[in-house]
């Protein structure tokens, strides 16, 4: 039988194909722009930003009330700042932490929400067949995936933190909070940062053990609160607050403890232990997606 | 060419020295204890090429071979000019390469154009290169406004087409296409059949196609490869396979296609070499005396049948067809991989002799 | 469009058919699966055929009680079969779609679901071990269903369909998956169950298949019957398109001359390789003059075969 022709011709490519491609870029704008597709989802960064948008007034009223108050006293390099100014300042960092501990929940929601079908979908609906038939790696394809939940899980915390901070530095006289905190805002992003970065590998390990998004988002919801609410009750019970290392929460307490100053509960352990936890809970969720995305690769 | 020596490596122009653009030298691949693939060798012409076998035969790790998913243990593989032995050559070597997956496969939360688009990008076309050749291989499989909407949407005969659009992307001289006829209604099978002709015969493609289906592969394939227990049992052109014979042919009548089989197998008849055999309902196979009995004439390459037709309208009876014998694909087939005799009889009998 | 009826009455011993259908119909909200469908089908084995979402799988699950009509008349082996335990039994039904417990064993599977028929966990038992058997899964039927391969799912889902030895199998596309030796076993187990005295309704797209098994079948298309009969019937019937032959011979050009001089001939065209294409109006006409014709001119006629009288051609005509 002779082949039936048809309407469009086959046009070959006479274009380049490039030696390697950012296949981790190209995942994560593919990635970013499918879960912006649905748009119900912004509503969970309302509480974020409504916090953002009150703590940015509190900070730039905090500068703007001492305003008067300071006088010449200021100027550029080696001087003391005044009392009022320092005041001012403790004020700010006590806003962003508070800003921080407060969004810290709904960024797990928000990294649960845009994480938990990432990679299980993928797995249901086979897509790994496709990906891997190309020139992706393991790493690139994670690194994608985790670029995509870091988006929006940064989207969560790290911009409020910054938005926040740079009202500050701006308000402040002659952009002083950045010379006399500079180190502290370093620490606050750096914390945000790997907020966001060990919960959003929690959540892509969770969701490449499973095939529909909805039990990878229990899980992975169900695991930080059940960890909290268990750390919880053994250290009130037990009266020993190192029951909170079992927990993220607990871990990241001591983490701003350690690193922003806070002080408003007590994590009674050596601040090294935490290094340690968070290392080896990085370290644990990374091989989990190794080893899943191994078997993704595998099977195509 | 010794066995033991090195193959000479192809020249750089692309094929090996027939041309051949996939060609395998000792190909093995274990998995433990298990043996996927033992000593696979073979050379592959351009144009439409069937990959045929029972379930576990091996194809599966062959196509993983292909691209370079699975690390052969022993052997090589050569894809035109280019043999990967190290992890990013086996990487590179998947530019080279469509991979149409015989499961469902999506990726979730996108249209049809931004799937096509985003795989392009993988590969490494521009994103601009991957918009255009996204929209130019959906017109090609004739995926129209649909292109457009959510892939979650889609028919059966709908997401076939993309995966091959999807597998054409990047234009790659090897196409793998496992069972792109799946779950297809007849016209859907026959516009995707239509499709992996023109690509394999009239663009010149390497498409390697997995079918069970056989009478597809038979029709749309020049060659083929029959894989049984991961060895090659079987490797032919079609044509050649299945050639049709000179004295012997498939005689449908009807009605009253006894009193052919009865006139035919008379004692005069039987003497001048003419036989009958029946095998279904109104379909026979009729042995024709052959002419050339004399020494230096050449033995007769096609059927005559005028003889028979006289016969024939001599009887009064309606013939509806009459072909060369020939083996059919599924013969052939079940010969290599089966090794009883093929039972030719019951698979040529068109008619269910049931009813 | 007009429907083509091209039945065979007495074309067995037992006339009786097993499907009747009259006006049948059933929407799913606003989406048709049948309209308006009357059928008989009699005893034998009977191809289903139609493209996606014509309404064949609707038609399978209205015949074998999944589905009530929404209207119309549906008698199935006599009995109107929604939620009938009676006619359960004498109904084999291999479905198409995966329903196999991966930790059960294939013979479990089966023997459980015999059961459900009324017979003993013994004979039961039997059963299931003859039914696999002759789906050529005795070696694998005591391992658990999750390691099987897509073809022996499919084929315990026929096995569990025989197994009690009904008097109606209805198959849908049972042939999918199967590689080209379970697909002649399948075939083989069909035409043994058709020589046996059990009726076989089967679809399938894919229409070679079909062919090997039967030569009637019932094609329905946007939720209509289009066709039903001997698909040769079917296709003298369509009458409005001449019927098309190929011929190769020797002397292609004299061969040629002679056959445009029939009355009948329509169109005769040459192409190389000696090959002519051949249109006309009254196939048996042509049948009954070209053999004389043929030995007339002896042009070295080396084949005729027909152009467009497969299912695939028939189809193709009806549906477009």
């Amino acid at each position: 039988m002779k082949a039936t022709t048809h309407a469009e011709l086959y046009r070959p490519f006479r274009g380049q194909l490039r030696r390697s491609p950012s296949t981790a870029l190209v995942l994560a704008r593919s990635g970013i722009r499918t879960a912006y597709r649905s748009k119900w989802p912004l509503l969970l960064f309302a509480v974020p930003l409504i916090q953002t948008i009150v703590r940015c007034f509190i900070v730039y009223f905090a500068f703007s009330l001492k305003d008067s108050g300071l006088g010449a006293d200021l100027g550029v390099g080696g001087k003391v700042a005044s009392a009022a100014l320092l005041q001012a300042f403790s004020n700010v960092e006590q806003q962003i932490v508070a800003l921080l501990t407060i969004t810290q929940f709904f960024t797990m929601i928000v990294l649960a929400w845009y994480g938990a079908g990432l990679i299980a979908d993928d797995r249901r609906l086979k897509a790994h067949l496709l990906y891997f038939a190309r020139p992706v790696t393991k790493s690139g394809y994670i690194l994608g995936k985790l670029l995509v939940v870091g988006f929006y899980g940064s989207l969560a915390i790290v911009l409020p933190a910054t938005v926040v901070i740079v009202v500050a530095v701006f308000s402040s006289p002659d952009w002083a909070f950045v010379q006399e905190r500079g180190s502290k805002i370093l620490m606050v992003e750096l914390y945000a940062l790997l907020w966001v970065f060990i919960h959003a590998l929690g959540i892509l390990a969770i969701s490449s053990l499973t095939k529909r998004k909805i039990y990878a988002l229990v899980a992975a919801v169900g695991f930080f609160v059940l960890t909290n609410a268990v750390a919880a009750f053994l250290s009130e019970a037990l009266d020993d607050s190192r029951w909170w290392m079992m927990s993220m929460f607990g871990n990241f307490g001591a983490l701003a403890n350690e690193w922003l100053g806070m002080r408003e509960r007590e994590f009674n352990w050596p601040v090294e232990y935490t290094y340690f936890v968070l290392v080896g809970v990085a370290l644990a969720f990374t091989a989990i997606l190794y080893r899943q995305v191994g078997r993704m690769e595998r099977e195509a | 060419m010794n066995a033991t020596t090195a193959p000479t490596p192809p020249r750089a122009t692309g094929g090996g020295a027939d041309g051949a653009v996939i060609r395998l030298a000792g190909l093995a691949k274990r998995y433990g204890k298990v043996t996927a693939l033992a000593d696979i060798t073979m050379s592959l012409p351009p144009g439409p090429v069937g990959l045929l076998g029972p379930n576990g035969a091996g194809k599966t790790t062959l196509i993983k071979v292909l691209l370079g998913l699975a690390v052969p243990t022993a052997g090589e593989v050569w894809i035109g000019d280019m043999r990967p032995t190290t992890r990013s050559e086996r990487l590179a070597l998947r530019r080279r390469v469509g991979y149409m997956p015989e499961s469902d496969c999506l990726i979730p939360g996108t249209s049809a154009i931004e799937l096509v688009s985003t795989l392009g990008k993988l590969m490494g076309l521009t994103a601009a290169d991957a918009m255009t050749r996204a929209h130019e291989v959906l017109d090609y499989v004739q995926l129209d406004e649909a292109r457009y909407r959510p892939i979650e949407g889609f028919s059966t005969g709908m997401k076939q087409r993309l995966k091959l659009a999807q597998a054409l992307v990047h234009d790659p001289p090897l196409l793998l296409l496992d069972e792109p006829t799946n779950g297809l209604d007849p016209k859907g099978r026959r516009h995707m059949l239509a499709l992996v002709e023109d690509l394999g015969r009239v663009q010149k493609k390497n498409v390697l196609l997995c079918s069970h289906l056989l009478p597809d592969v038979e029709k749309t394939c020049d060659h083929v490869v029959v894989m049984n227990q991961g060895r090659v049992a079987l490797q032919g052109d079609v044509a050649t396979l299945t050639r049709a014979e000179a004295t012997r042919v498939v005689v449908k009548t009807v009605l009253d296609g006894e009193r052919l089989a009865e006139r035919l197998a008379a004692p005069e008849l039987a003497r001048a070499g003419w036989s009958i055999e029946t095998l279904g309902r109104e379909t026979y196979r009729v042995t024709l005396p052959d002419a050339s009995r004399a020494a230096d004439m050449p033995a007769a390459t096609h059927p005559d049948i005028d003889e028979l037709l006289a016969l024939v309208a001599s009887l009064g009876v309606l013939v509806e067809s009459v072909e060369p014998a020939r083996s059919t694909l599924e013969e052939v087939f079940l010969g290599a991989v089966d090794n009883r005799t093929s039972p030719a009889p019951q698979l040529r009998a068109k008619r269910g002799d049931a009813t | 469009m007009t429907k083509v009826d091209a039945s065979v009455t007495g074309h067995s011993a037992e006339s009786t058919p097993i499907v009747v259908a009259e006006s049948l119909g059933r929407w799913y909200g606003e989406v048709i699966g049948l309209g308006d469908l009357s059928v008989t089908i009699p005893r034998g084995v009977t191809g289903l055929v139609g493209p996606n979402g014509a309404g064949k799988s609707t038609f399978m699950k209205l015949m074998v009680g999944e589905l009530r009509p929404g209207r119309g008349t549906l008698t199935v082996l006599g009995f109107a079969p929604f939620a009938n335990q009676a006619l359960y039994r004498r109904l084999g039904f291999a479905p198409q779609q995966d329903a196999l417990y991966d930790h059960m064993t294939g013979r479990a599977f089966v023997r459980d679901l015999v059961r459900l028929a009324g017979y003993s966990k013994h004979e039961a038992d039997d059963r299931a071990v003859r039914a696999l058997g002759r789906l050529e899964l005795t070696a694998a039927m005591d391992r658990p269903c999750g390691g099987y391969s897509k073809g022996m799912r499919q084929r315990v889902r026929i096995a569990q369909a025989i197994a009690h030895d009904p008097e109606l199998l209805i198959a849908d596309e049972p042939l999918t998956g199967l590689d080209p030796l379970a697909r002649h076993v399948v075939i083989e187990l069909l035409r043994g169950l058709a020589r046996e005295g059990t009726s076989v309704i089967v679809s399938s797209h894919v229409l070679h298949e079909l062919e090997a098994l039967t030569d009637r079948m019932v094609l329905i298309h946007r939720g209509r019957l289009l066709a039903q009969g001997a698909v040769r019937e079917v296709r003298k019937l369509l009458s409005r398109h001449p019927s098309k032959l190929h011929i190769t011979a020797r002397e292609p050009r004299r061969l040629a001359r002679a056959l445009v001089a029939l009355e009948h001939v329509e169109s005769v065209r040459l192409h190389s390789e000696g090959l002519l294409d051949v249109e006309t109006r009254d196939l048996a006409a042509f049948q009954a003059e070209f053999a004389a014709l043929a030995a007339r001119e002896r042009a070295g006629v080396r084949s005729l075969e027909s152009g467009d009288a497969s299912l695939e051609a028939v189809f193709d005509y009806l549906v477009n």
